[in-house]
């Protein structure tokens, strides 16, 4: 290996802990036998070490204030895992609803009945009742802590 | 009972998960230098960098139940603060690297200082000749401690693209240091 491909190598993976060890071996004995790379690499992982221990500068503690802030109620709550507000949730069930229920009188849709010459009523009727049936129990399963709230349903306090 | 100290950073994000919130002061203590360094690189004034510091614990804090431990709690804790940053309506349109603003402490010894200025005068270089996106990457990684993977993950940029900017950085470095340094460095 030449002093140039070292260079090129000690600056390559400088300051990195995962090297190759192929390149590991191969920069080692180079570096064995030559004192100008060898002190060249010594040098850089000195200053990549200094860098990353020596060179932030000093932050005012704001541990107190952060904290303080976190506890306050309402401030910090978590949002993830919070659940679709009501009015959004009512927003969306009048919009499946009413599209389940519009879609039947589509075109589209009475054509089949025509073809077939039956009536659709039935599977119309069994669409809709299980499209309102899955909402209405996704949303009651989503809003039972609000239910229980706004109705008054919560554990009785001994 | 168990030490604080002894914990680490994943340990302490499930235990205030879980309910110890208060171990999450830990966690700032660990860290708020590092994000304060950085949001000095992007607002330029430390009441903005420590009203920065404060916002991103905070989000962070709201987000722990999120992380994974797919990565450093560092480096997912830097992306946060990268994101803040970045869409912070306040930022300045160009991210200062910390050797540009470093000053030389008088009790350097007369090594350290030339590392100091051979390090403001390269790194000052290699970030001239860097797209303004691309900055913050050359600081965190000589400064933060992340490795390129890292890097990518907190920015979102190529990590090959970081690669070569760093390993562009990390050569002016070497060149400098040799320019202005004779013998080796204690």
């Amino acid at each position: 290996m030449t002093c140039e491909r070292a260079t090129e190598l000690i600056d390559q993976y400088g300051g990195e802990t995962s090297v190759p060890p192929l390149v590991r071996i191969r920069l080692a004995f180079h570096l064995a036998h030559c004192r100008t790379c060898a002190e060249e690499a010594v040098r850089m992982e000195r200053v990549y070490r200094f860098l990353r221990t020596d060179y932030i500068s000093e932050a005012p503690d704001l541990r107190s204030a952060i904290m303080d802030k976190i506890n306050i109620p309402g401030e910090a709550e978590n949002p993830v895992g919070e659940p679709v507000s009501l009015r959004n949730w009512v927003l969306v069930g009048m919009i499946v609803f009413f599209s389940l229920l519009l879609s039947s009188v589509g075109l589209e849709f009475s054509a089949p009945g025509i073809l077939l010459r039956s009536n659709l009523l039935l599977p119309i009727t069994l669409t809709l009742g299980f499209g309102v049936t899955i909402y209405g129990g996704v949303f009651i399963a989503s809003h039972m802590d609000d239910f229980s709230e706004r109705f008054g349903l919560g554990p009785r306090e001994l | 009972m168990i030490k604080t100290d002894d914990l680490d950073d994943q340990d302490i994000v499930e235990r205030v998960v879980l309910g110890q919130k208060d171990l999450f002061r830990i966690l700032v203590q660990r860290h708020q230098r590092g994000i304060y360094s950085l949001g000095m690189g992007f607002f330029r004034h430390p009441e903005d960098a420590a009203d920065f510091t404060q916002d991103v614990f905070l989000k962070t804090f709201k987000s722990l139940p999120t992380f994974r431990g797919q990565a450093r709690f560092s480096t997912w804790l830097f992306r946060i603060a990268y994101n803040t940053a970045i869409n912070g309506i306040q930022r300045r349109k160009e991210f200062h690297s910390l050797a540009e603003d470093a000053e030389i402490p008088d009790t350097d010894t007369p090594e350290r200082r030339a590392i100091r200025q051979a390090v403001r005068d390269s790194v000052g270089k290699a970030l001239g000749e860097l797209p303004e996106r691309y900055r913050v990457c050359v600081d965190l990684y000589f400064f933060y401690d992340q490795t390129y993977a890292e890097i990518g993950v907190v920015t979102g940029l190529p990590i090959n693209t970081i690669k070569s900017h760093v390993f562009r950085a990390k050569k002016i470095l070497r060149e400098k240091l040799r320019d202005t340094m004779e013998g080796g460095i204690g």
